[in-house]
């Protein structure tokens, strides 16, 4: 082996020895990811890079969050609340009265259905032409509530020509 | 940095010194001395109080040795590399050679094999003269040979002298000994040395110059079978008449010209050098071997050979480069690892640094992510409100499509749907099968299946169908 290749030789084991310590030692002794805490008790672990992050991302989370916020008004305002749930279901059963009334759909029957603590639902029954029928379901699904028709029974009367039906329109509380 | 060193020759009768220094302007000759040792005797006090005297700058020294100390042999070898020609070289005269350094001070190839020149200096000796500097307070770096010197300088000046690219002939008219060499290039062709030497041919000069005395008969005679052996072993060889004079024929310079002409030499004396700085003038022929060591000492020329060492130097250089090494090592070891405790606490530090900067933005990332989890929190709630939307229409699509597709003379009497599920479609129809045959072609029916059995009536077939509407709630997005 030439002095040149010996050198060489040694140069490229020192370099390989050199890193494999220094990551050893980098191992052992290298800072913990920091967390921090505030007053309150409420520790939030982030390392300073996802910190930076954060900060710089600030002004998108805000806007996201506005644009969201906002979009989820306006889908809240279609349906009722919790806390006022007959108000809900005062206004369910007003709105299908009203679609039913454009449509001039026949009720002879009427009720309030409590389906659980986040759902409620009107019911209507009478006899109709299926024009009307089909008129109020159109209405329905072009509501500005949140409202649909889960339920729909339907008997022709051919005689009549009519059909004797029961439709439950429901909403949501949130 | 212009690098200087100083060249010391001791003769019998002569202390002679040159300090020469190589500048990007060209070699300077700095100062030279040329000294008569004291009746008393030579001593180390006295070489000491001359060099600080002439003001020589340092204390290190190249030691032009005595032609008395040095034995030069032609050993022929094969053709080897220089490492292996070292150790062949070694073998060879270890017999012969025994207390003695061997030395490769040149080597050129003749019909295939090496001539090498080796300078054997007896290692007492050099010792005995090493140790006599140290006393007077010098270190001797390294030892060279006259020819080497005389070599150098007649390669360093040839220009100067306008000389014609042939072999070089010289006489080194030393005190003892006169030597006659021929060289070409690097490479040193013949030599031999005889006497009388410069010391007896000063006694013939100062009485009156007579042919027939004893010393000069004796000296045109070696001179003459020293040409006659050169020319017997390089007969192809071709050398102008013109034989540079070195060595100290200050008071020659009469003589020596008439001597040479006996054998129809012409000789020339240099009384000057291509060096800057002080002029050797007369001085040139005596100083040119310590000039041509200069040379090399400065590394105007590189040489890979030549310089001699005595056992204890070689001992005392192989101990010093091991301790070099060994300070390379520790201090490079030491750098990277100050790197590696730098760069550790300078990590710590940044931690430390970020740590405190989190301490100072830590409400705002709490808001942050507190606006992050609501966002989140709110998009899942608008998915599932959109997704509870997004079959508003079903059950219309479902009777729009059932209308149209329909089979003739199919009258649909009973539906019941519940949240997307069809209890029942009852209804009567031609045929039952071409009902359900019609249906499997379309998506939104193709879920119905037969509930029941198949009955007759009077408008036709009765049925019973149950299943799922088909919904996509995809391409029925409004």
């Amino acid at each position: 082996m030439t002095s040149r290749e010996r050198n060489l030789l040694i140069g490229v084991v020192a370099v390989i020895i050199l890193g494999l310590g220094y990551n050893f030692l980098f191992g052992v002794f290298a800072p913990a990811p920091t967390s921090t805490s505030i007053n309150r008790g409420q520790e939030v672990l982030v390392d300073y890079d996802g910190a930076i992050h954060l900060l710089r991302s600030a002004g998108n989370i805000t806007a996201r969050n506005a644009v969201i916020a906002e979009k989820l008004k306006i889908l809240q305002a279609m349906f009722g609340s919790k806390t006022a749930p007959d108000l809900g279901a005062i206004k369910l059963l007003q709105e299908t009265e009203k679609i039913a009334a454009e449509c001039s759909l026949s009720v002879e029957q009427k009720n309030i259905i409590r389906y659980s603590d986040s759902l409620i639902g009107v019911s209507f029954e009478g006899k109709t032409n299926s024009e009307s029928l089909l008129k109020f379901i159109q209405r329905t699904t072009e509501s500005r509530f949140g409202i649909k028709v889960s339920r729909l029974q339907l008997h022709a009367l051919p005689d009549q020509k009519v059909l004797n039906y029961q439709i439950i329109v429901s909403g949501l509380l949130l | 940095m212009a690098k200087t060193k100083i060249i010391v020759e001791l003769g019998r009768n002569i202390l002679q010194a040159v300090e020469v220094a190589n500048r990007n302007s060209g070699i300077e000759m700095i100062r030279y001395t040329i000294l008569n040792i004291p009746p008393e005797g030579l001593s180390s006090e006295w070489v000491k109080k001359i060099w600080e005297q002439e003001h020589f700058s340092r204390n290190r020294i190249v030691f032009l040795l005595p032609p008395a100390l040095v034995n030069i042999k032609t050993v022929v070898l094969p053709v080897l590399p220089p490492a292996q020609l070292e150790a062949a070289i070694r073998v060879e005269l270890s017999n012969s050679a025994r207390g003695e350094i061997i030395s490769i001070i040149g080597y050129r190839l003749q019909n295939n094999m090496y001539h090498v020149k080796v300078a054997l200096v007896k290692d007492d000796l050099l010792r005995e003269n090493l140790y006599f500097f140290e006393e007077a307070g010098l270190k001797v770096e390294w030892s060279g040979v006259r020819a080497r010197g005389i070599e150098n300088f007649i390669n360093f000046n040839q220009d100067f002298f306008d000389e014609p690219d042939e072999d070089i002939a010289y006489l080194d008219i030393t005190e003892e000994q006169t030597e006659f060499g021929v060289f070409k290039g690097d490479e040193i062709l013949y030599r031999r040395n005889f006497t009388p030497g410069g010391s007896d041919l000063s006694e013939v000069s100062d009485s009156d110059y007579n042919l027939d005395s004893a010393i000069i008969a004796d000296f045109l005679e070696e001179f003459r079978l020293s040409t006659a052996s050169f020319r017997a072993d390089f007969s192809s060889s071709i050398i102008s008449n013109k034989l540079w004079v070195f060595g100290h024929v200050e008071r020659l310079s009469d003589l020596i010209p008439k001597l040479v002409s006996e054998l129809d030499y012409k000789a020339f004396i240099p009384n000057k050098s291509k060096l800057i700085g002080v002029l050797t003038e007369k001085s040139t022929p005596q100083l040119a071997p310590l000039i041509g060591l200069a040379l090399e000492a400065t590394d105007f020329l590189q040489r890979d050979q030549g310089c001699i060492y005595s056992e204890e130097q070689k001992q005392t250089l192989a101990k010093n480069k091991i301790l070099l090494n060994l300070a390379k090592f520790i201090i490079i070891g030491a750098a990277v690892l100050a790197g590696l405790i730098l760069g550790l606490q300078a990590g710590f530090e940044k931690k430390a640094k970020q740590d405190a900067w989190l301490a100072g933005q830590a409400s705002k990332i709490i808001n942050l992510q507190n606006l992050e989890q609501a966002t989140t929190k709110n998009s899942e709630q608008i998915k599932e409100l959109e997704s509870w939307l997004s079959d508003r229409d079903r059950e219309l699509e479902f009777l729009l499509v059932l209308q149209n597709h329909l089979p003739t003379g199919t009258k649909i009497t009973d539906l019941v749907i519940d949240n997307g599920s069809i209890k029942d479609l009852a209804g009567t129809t031609p045929s039952v099968s071409l009902l359900l045959e019609k249906f499997k072609q379309v998506k939104e029916l193709q879920d119905l299946r037969l509930k029941g059995t198949i009955t007759n009536g009077p408008d036709g077939e009765i049925f019973h169908l149950e299943g799922t509407i088909a919904f996509d709630k995809n391409t029925n997005k409004k």
